[in-house]
């Protein structure tokens, strides 16, 4: 699981640019499905057939993009403005190493003399080391997305962090169960979408979920914890298992796949929590209202210190995450 | 079964966001066997659908909203205490001190716990405990309460009618399920042969919950030729601007808005003008804050009416209607599916 996770993490792909982390994703899932393809907003969509009669059609989808910075301006001095993709967290991504997708290297940093409490994105300029416009513009184009230098590193035990683990380890999660999937015989149509834009809406799994039309969906992102000093009151923890959401603020998720996973999970002995998370949303409201609706639900992996250069996991709660995966399909 | 014995038994079914179908048996019993078909989809929407026999009849939806706003177990704290998220746009100023109900394994009652005055603050005025702040006392034990409830068991107040004077009455969930009742009532009691169309009753799901409505699931799947959206609208009370809330007791509010349309609403008026139903016209510019929006946009788009059945102290366990403006709003709903003049013109 780590090491899919590092390779997925040192794609860098922001929002409405996943053309590279695409790439990657589809080399890595190819082997184990039948057939892939990229729709109109450029979800990637792979599936292994079924040959069960009166088969279902089971997608499961993660976000590959990932929050960013796109260039708005160059100073006369060389700095480069840039304006937040997806929620950016400033005090996080302050005084950060960033590159950008043209592989330039520069550091983000605030306006001299602003304050934290004062932080917004028109007070961050990026520094590629430049001394003028005209040698800025060399390397660097008005649109040219940047990011906070990609990174994976372990911690004690399962324990990983770095960037963007949001949602590179959802990715991971499904590759690895279209590995364990990849020589059995199954029964039912698994799709595996590897969708755009949730950073900037959940905007790209609606019309991924309206071309599949599955019967039912499993969204794999991270969430909140309550295990950290300071932390909001929440049932959630690192290293406690898979998180079944049942809610957050964007969706409240069936019934009936929350039943179904907490039933998977207790007769297989896989470990699991239940999440509800207060704020924050996920690509499971807009599959679940797409075209004739879905039977969605999600299987979260806590994370702490979420959109930061240090989002903070423990693998064990991942791999849970294929294995409920795997028990939820057999009782499809 | 007559309409207010209807709404009253409708409104006290539980059917909080995510969990619409928990008395799906007892709705379909009290729905009787006047519809042709009840189907319920794959987020949670019930359809009841009533033909009117004619051969390629037109298709007419009404959408009422069916959930209603309550709570959802986060956690079991020590002593028996539960702390618990809003589901929908809960007034925590309300919430202390309420009866509500706690539909685990089993049914339980619990109070939500206040402090009391001589132990808060005297410092200025009392402050008000956020949501996620407030404990439901249960009585039970920490670990046979674990037994009953767990995280995302739902929480709602607890159903108990009062009838007022001047045919009002309060108590819970009038919001949305009265309009669903009034609406259950008009298309079940209608002879089929009067019907302009067959006719798609939508109690559609997970309204009060932010971005999740499934109206638009069950406009796009029913795909109806015209449509009408009913949901509770904020009845004038003293000390809230008149030009915010429609008119109490004198029959249904109509919207104008950019997201109706323009022409069916006028119809509608024209109709109840026909059949002298009281109306007050509502203005709401941009947004109606009900599914119209979403029905309107489903698909290739529906015409759509907004109707509104005003309602006092919304979203709190005492809301409060006015059993004649029910009347009018059932009375409504009859002449709407039986115009063949809305019909004619609103089908190809």
């Amino acid at each position: 699981m780590y090491n899919t996770l590092k390779t997925l993490c040192l794609v860098s792909s922001v929002s409405g640019r996943e053309e590279a982390i695409r790439e990657k994703i589809k080399e890595m899932i190819a082997p184990f499905t039948d057939e892939c393809t990229v729709d109109n907003l450029g979800n990637l969509i792979a599936v292994k057939h079924g040959t069960g009669k009166d088969k279902k059609k089971l997608m499961l989808c993660a976000h590959m993009d990932e929050i960013g910075f796109i260039v708005t301006f160059i100073e006369e001095n060389g700095a480069v403005r840039v304006s937040n993709v997806g929620g950016i967290n400033l005090v996080a991504s302050s005084c950060s190493q960033v590159i950008s997708e043209r592989g330039v290297r520069g550091v983000l940093v605030p306006e001299s003399g602003v304050k934290a409490a004062d932080f917004a994105p028109d007070k961050f300029l990026v520094d590629i080391g430049t001394k003028s416009k005209k040698e800025t513009e060399k390397k660097v184009r008005i649109g040219d997305f940047f990011v906070v230098t990609p990174s994976l590193s372990r911690l004690c035990g399962k324990r990983v962090c770095g960037r963007p683990i949001d949602d590179r380890i959802g990715c991971a999660v499904m590759i690895k169960t279209a590995e364990r999937l990849a020589s059995e015989k199954l029964k039912d149509d698994i799709y595996y979408v590897f969708s755009v834009q949730e950073e900037v809406g959940c905007r790209g799994s609606k019309p991924a979920a309206f071309a599949v039309a599955p019967d039912y969906a499993l969204v794999y992102d991270v969430t909140g914890t309550g295990d950290t000093i300071g932390a909001k009151p929440m049932e959630c923890s690192l290293g406690k298992g898979a998180a079944i959401k049942i809610k957050d603020s964007s969706v409240i998720c069936s019934a009936e796949v929350v039943d179904m996973l907490k039933c998977a999970a207790e007769e297989n002995d896989i470990p699991c929590q239940l999440e509800i998370l207060t704020y924050g949303g996920t690509d499971t409201s807009s599959i679940q209202m797409s075209g004739f609706g879905t039977r969605a639900g999600a299987l979260s992996i806590p994370a702490r210190y979420i959109h930061s250069g240090v989002e903070t996991i423990d693998l064990s709660d991942a791999e849970a995450c294929v294995s409920l995966t795997l028990a939820f399909i057999k009782k499809l | 079964m007559e309409l207010k014995e209807l709404i009253i038994s409708v409104c006290s079914l539980t059917s909080i966001s995510g969990h619409e179908a928990r008395d799906l048996e007892r709705l379909k019993a009290l729905v009787g066997s006047s519809f042709d078909e009840i189907k319920r989809d794959a987020v949670g929407n019930l359809l009841l659908i009533r033909r009117c026999g004619k051969e390629n009849p037109a298709k007419i939806m009404i959408d009422t909203h069916f959930d209603e706003i309550g709570m959802l177990v986060t956690g079991i704290r020590k002593g028996g205490f539960l702390s618990v998220t809003p589901v929908g746009g809960l007034d925590p100023s309300i919430l202390q001190a309420s009866d509500v109900v706690i539909y685990g394994k089993k049914e339980i009652r619990g109070v939500i716990a206040s402090t009391p005055p001589h132990l808060q603050k005297r410092d200025g005025e009392k402050k008000l405990c956020e949501i996620s702040k407030l404990f439901i006392d249960t009585g039970y034990g920490e670990d046979e309460l674990k037994e009953i409830v767990s995280v995302g068991t739902p929480v709602g107040f607890a159903p108990r009618y009062t009838l007022l004077l001047g045919d009002n009455i309060c108590g819970k969930s009038f919001d949305n399920k009265a309009c669903a009742a009034a609406a259950i009532y008009a298309v079940s009691k209608t002879d089929r042969k009067e019907l302009a169309g067959d006719v798609y009753l939508l109690l559609s799901c997970h309204e009060e919950t932010l971005n999740t409505g499934g109206a638009a699931v069950g406009a796009f799947e029913t795909d109806p030729d015209y449509a009408m959206v009913i949901d509770v609208n904020l009845a004038s009370v003293p000390e809230v601007p008149r030009c915010e809330t429609v008119e109490y007791g004198k029959g249904v509010s109509i919207s104008i808005s950019a997201v109706t349309d323009k022409r069916l609403t006028r119809a509608v008026e024209r109709l109840c003008l026909d059949k002298s139903i009281g109306f007050t016209r509502v203005a709401a510019p941009s947004s109606t804050g009900t599914n119209t929006p979403a029905v309107n946009l489903a698909g290739r788009g529906v015409p759509t009416v907004d109707i509104g059945l005003p309602l006092k102290n919304m979203h709190t366990y005492n809301e409060t209607l006015n059993f004649k403006d029910v009347y009018e709003l059932s009375s409504l709903v009859k002449a709407f599916v039986c115009s063949e003049k809305i019909k004619e013109a609103f089908t190809i």
